[in-house]
């Protein structure tokens, strides 16, 4: 029962304390501000006179810049329970000091005073109340419970408006101001007791601590007004609040004008007036517990955004027609009704996209600066027209800045998702494309600052950024690297002179000669086969003469010199039965033949043959050996190997791809062109599916390579769910940018958007029925692991679909686990265009967050239907995890 | 293979692997070695330089402060499926508690260079392992923010 309820008001697990908190602390604050509301209005119009409103609207005006200006100081700077605190201390003073006014004297200035204190303390508090919960909730949060709690707070407001339409008859209006005191003290009492127990508002940030509040909060207001001049939201947002505002204040006028001359008596005004604000505010509950939130999470919070400017509008249009009780109590339920059931939790989910360290600082310029603007704007607008003889004068510039608002509304909207994604962005610290622009110029500075790197006394350090010195300032890099490795032993030369490979050495040659006299025969050989591919013909007759040598490699670079230039080698025989000799001998020998084989192209087919068969035999011999190093470097020289490969070869890249060694997987990937046509596939796959990127290149760019029509085959794979979400990922990417169509990418989305649906409804039954069996256990984790991959996948292929960068913020929102950024990227994804492919994905994504799969509408009816689906599925984990899991549930 | 998946769940539940996806903790649970011990022994002391990861199959394992436990002085019983040990298989600090077998315990473990070559070789995993480790320091934070609000 209390299940099925929760489910109904889209409580979540574990946030019904903090619900029923909300709920009881806004039923307080409302009844409240209910009394205080209707007894200021009653108070005024009749002991002062309706014709001063305009005037108390442009006091008002003042009064709440300069009360606003003391928020800003304090909005973000202390926990939004703490400032509540404070704002109910000074109101209860300031109410029991009207109270004893009224009391001991004759003034009638106590009321236009009264009506102040109501009128500027209920714009603070609304503001601060919006504030106070988004510091305790998150934007998917706030978008469900928001309707919610100010449901609530309807709640206080009809047991207010009740409790003066009943009481004030008997104990006068003017006394009703003790009920709002007591009211607020039990508010204070509220927020003590849940803050002691529960520390401060979860989202609060504690800002630096400053000496100078005024100044910081004028500072605020700067940065405020900064801020909004930058946004195109806060922009849109302002005007709209201004416009809004002179409509509200025109259409609050006229109503007031009209009860005010159909209710004779202060008592009778006062009941309609505690009457009324229980029916408007019943109407509006019955809006915000069955409608508003169905009706925002059914049309999103752009549509319900216009319905408030549009029934303004309409409202006024009403008055403008008839000027009497009907058409008033039509803005009534306007005002009081639609208003806080479908504009104010809107307006605070736009705020809620704002990075959170603004938030304070645009509510504190709505109220210091926008509403009093617009308050003195329509303050002077009525006090101008309402001395003309038909209210068509005030009503019709009304209708114009409902207009404008409607209009300034559609600009919200516009502004929405870039908002949210740019603030997404910014708190996620993603670079910019200019960031990675700077990234790839080099300038002097840059030069310097690889120096720096190339001169570092560790080794790696140093080489890595020679490495990078080869690549930007080729030019340059020769001398300073034959420079930095003078001096180091044999084996770190070795490494540096690797990296002179596409460098111009010209002016080294003698150098290099140097120090292959004088280096081991490793680095000999590393240095004449440098100095042989820059094309050095003193070299060649130099190396030919190691034919003879006792090393290997020594042996292996004359015979490349021989076939390079075979005008200065001796006979062929000669040279191949060194060749042959070397892929006969030991693995040394071996490992340095393996340096031959792009030279196999330069013989003739009789003689390749007859080589060839070694080569088969001898790597079969090094990719059995038990040394990582040595298969990693026979696998590397297989790359080129372009001839037939044997059974046990075959065998090899099997094994070599389920290596625990990264480099022996990554090379066995790129030999996959030597595996047989049958098993090629499913070892790309495999590969492309590895936990290291490196692994996952060389299986793309190997199946690039191999295969015609590689972007088909890709898709065909996606789509078909072939091989791990991984590798499905990986295949992804690189076709992103291929230029393929678009509707392929949103083909591939919605199927996996589909298959993400799929595996909800499997863990909803699971969460249902499975007990507490490990393997149905490592089931569930891995169906949702799989949901989670296949979001997230889905979202990969949206990408194409929308501006560069935007799903990409999107995904990192996701990927990022805290929970305010999922709940924008999730409130980012459902406002995207093509609705049709997001709408789905997005509420999957909300179920992964809350891990709440409950659904109504399911495939599955049983267990036993989850885990043989699992076992007929074509990832090879989760077929494994069904298959385990059916033992216990066959036995 | 029902050992590898016991692992997995034993694996997924400690609180280093909790962001790990299954299919990547494959190899992890395969590294891992089983341990016997009995009731009275030491696991290791504190001070001891840490080596190894240990999640508790069967049994219960008693962590103390001191070095010689007198039996009483735990802070912390641990039974099966709980984890111990995990920070040091990161840093190369000291043991900072004893832990004591306190009933007949049957544990798995797993060596730190064990784990620091499977992180090189399958480095996926390492990002699991970090989004794990960022979780349970903003529990902590979240925990010490409350008690110091209570405060």
């Amino acid at each position: 029962m209390k299940g099925g309820i929760e489910k109904r008001l889209l409580i979540h697990s574990g946030e019904r304390s903090n619900v029923l908190y909300f709920l009881f602390f806004f039923l307080l604050v409302s009844a409240g501000m209910a009394i205080g509301r209707s007894s200021a209005d009653a108070l005024f119009f009749k002991r002062v006179g309706i014709e001063y409103l305009p005037l108390m609207y442009i006091i008002q005006s003042l009064i709440l810049a300069a009360v606003s200006l003391v928020y800003t100081a304090f909005a973000d700077l202390i926990p939004a329970e703490r400032f509540f605190r404070n704002l109910f201390g000074v109101l209860i003073t300031l109410i029991l000091g009207s109270w004893v006014v009224i009391h001991s004297s004759e003034t009638t200035l106590i009321y236009p005073a009264y009506y102040l204190i109501y009128e500027v303390s209920s714009e603070v508090l609304l503001v601060h109340a919006a504030l106070y919960m988004n510091q305790n909730m998150t934007t998917l949060q706030a978008k469900r419970l928001a309707p919610l709690v100010y449901a609530g707070a309807q709640v206080g407001t009809i047991i207010g408006g009740l409790t003066l339409a009943l009481a004030a008859p008997l104990v006068g209006t003017q006394n009703m101001l003790l009920v709002w005191c007591g009211l607020l003290v039990a508010g204070s009492a509220a927020l003590y007791v849940r803050h002691k127990r529960h520390g401060a508002s979860t989202h609060f940030r504690k800002p630096r601590k400053t000496q100078h509040l005024l100044n910081e909060g004028l500072a605020q207001i700067q940065q405020g007004i900064k801020f909004t001049y930058n946004s195109s939201l806060l922009r849109a947002s302002s005007l709209t609040l201004f416009f809004m505002v002179v409509a509200f204040y025109v259409l609050c006028y006229s109503v007031n004008r009209v009860y005010t001359q159909t209710f004779e008596s202060e008592e009778s005004l006062t009941r309609f007036f505690g009457l009324l604000t229980a029916v408007t505010s019943i109407l509006a509950l019955c809006l915000q517990l069955f409608v508003s939130n169905r009706a925002i999470k059914h049309f999103g919070v752009r549509a319900i955004n216009l319905l408030f400017p549009w029934t303004t509008l309409a409202s006024l249009a009403a008055l403008t027609f008839s000027f009497a009780l009907p058409a008033a109590l039509v803005g009534s339920f306007n005002k009081d009704a639609l208003m806080p059931a479908f504009r104010n939790p809107v307006h605070a989910m736009f705020f809620n996209v704002l990075p959170q360290y603004m938030q304070g600082r645009i509510r504190a310029i709505s109220v210091a600066v926008v509403l009093p603007l617009a308050l003195l704007t329509g303050g002077f607008l009525l006090l101008l027209m309402q001395t003309l003889d038909t209210p068509v004068y005030f009503l019709v510039p009304g209708m114009l800045a409902a207009l404008l608002y409607l209009f300034f509304s559609r600009k919200m909207n516009e502004a929405y998702v870039s908002t949210l994604i740019a603030t997404l962005k910014e708190r996620l610290f993603l670079p910019n494309e200019q960031m990675y622009a700077d990234l790839g110029s080099c300038s002097d500075e840059d030069m310097q600052e690889i120096m720096r790197g190339v001169m570092h006394s560790d080794t790696e350090v140093s080489i890595a950024f020679s490495r990078v010195l080869a690549e930007s300032f080729p030019d340059r890099a020769a001398s300073i690297i034959l420079q930095r490795s003078s001096g180091e032993d044999n084996a770190t030369t070795d490494r540096y002179l690797k990296l002179l490979g596409s460098l111009d050495i010209a002016r080294h040659v003698d150098d290099l000669h140097k120090r292959a006299t004088h280096g081991d025969a490793h680095l000999q050989a590393s240095i004449l086969l440098l100095l042989l591919a820059h094309g050095d013909r003193d070299t060649t007759t130099r190396t030919i003469r190691l034919l003879d040598s006792d090393n290997p490699r020594l042996r292996a670079t004359a015979i490349q010199a021989a076939l390079r230039y075979p005008d200065s080698a001796p006979d062929s025989a000669r040279i191949m039965s060194v060749w042959q000799a070397l892929l006969q001998d030991d693995r040394t020998t071996q490992l340095a033949a393996l340096d031959l084989i792009p030279d196999l192209q330069h013989l003739p087919q009789q003689e390749r043959q007859s080589l060839q068969a070694a080569y088969q035999s001898a790597f079969s011999q090094l990719l059995d050996d038990t040394q990582d190093e040595t298969r990693v470097r026979a696998l590397r020289s297989m790359q080129s190997w372009h001839g037939d490969s044997s059974a046990d070869i075959q065998h090899a890249l099997q094994h070599s791809l389920a290596s625990e060694h990264p480099g022996v997987r990554e090379a066995a990937a790129r030999c996959l062109h030597l595996a047989n046509d049958e098993q090629r596939a499913s070892l790309l796959l495999q590969a492309i599916g590895d936990a290291n990127p490196r692994v996952r290149q060389a299986g793309i760019e190997t199946m690039k390579a191999t295969t015609d029509g590689y972007e088909d085959l890709a898709l065909q794979w996606i789509m078909d769910n072939q091989g791990s979400l991984r590798a499905q990922q990986a295949l992804l990417k690189p076709l992103l940018d291929s230029g393929l169509d678009k509707t392929v990418f949103a083909d591939i989305a919605r199927k996996k958007s589909e298959e993400a649906q799929i595996l909800g409804q499997a863990l909803s039954i699971m969460d249902a029925d499975a007990g507490g069996l490990n393997c149905l256990e490592l089931l569930r984790i891995t169906l949702k692991e799989q949901l989670d991959q296949n979001i997230d996948l889905a979202l990969l292929a949206l990408e194409p679909l929308y501006e560069p960068g935007l799903i990409a913020i999107i995904r990192a929102g996701f990927a990022s686990g805290d929970a305010r950024h999922v709940a924008n990227a999730c409130e980012a994804l459902e406002n995207l265009d093509k609705q049709a492919i997001t709408a789905g994905l997005s509420v999957m994504l909300q179920k992964s967050v809350s891990n709440d799969f409950s659904t109504d509408d399911s495939r599955f009816k049983s267990l036993e239907d989850v885990v043989n689906w699992c076992m007929n599925h074509r990832n090879s984990w989760l077929n494994l995890c069904g298959d385990q899991a059916l033992q216990p549930l066959n036995a | 293979m029902p050992d590898l998946f016991d692992r997995l769940i034993l694996l997924k539940k400690s609180p280093i692997f909790s962001m790990v996806t299954t299919d990547d903790l494959r190899v992890v649970a395969q590294a891992m070695e089983k341990q016997e011990y009995f009731a009275g022994e030491r696991i290791f002391e504190i001070g001891d330089q840490g080596d190894h990861l240990y999640i508790i199959v069967s049994g219960k394992v008693g962590i103390s402060l001191e070095a010689k436990s007198s039996g009483n002085g735990y802070i912390a019983t641990l039974s099966s499926g709980d984890c111990f040990g995990e920070m040091n298989l990161l840093d190369d600090l000291p043991r900072s508690a004893t832990a004591e077998v306190i009933e007949d315990t049957s544990l798995l473990s797993l060596e730190k260079t064990r784990l620091r070559g499977l992180i090189q070789s399958y480095p996926d995993m390492s990002v699991g392992m970090l989004r794990s480790l960022s979780l349970r320091l903003r529990d902590v934070n979240q925990k010490l923010m409350k008690e110091k609000s209570h405060a």
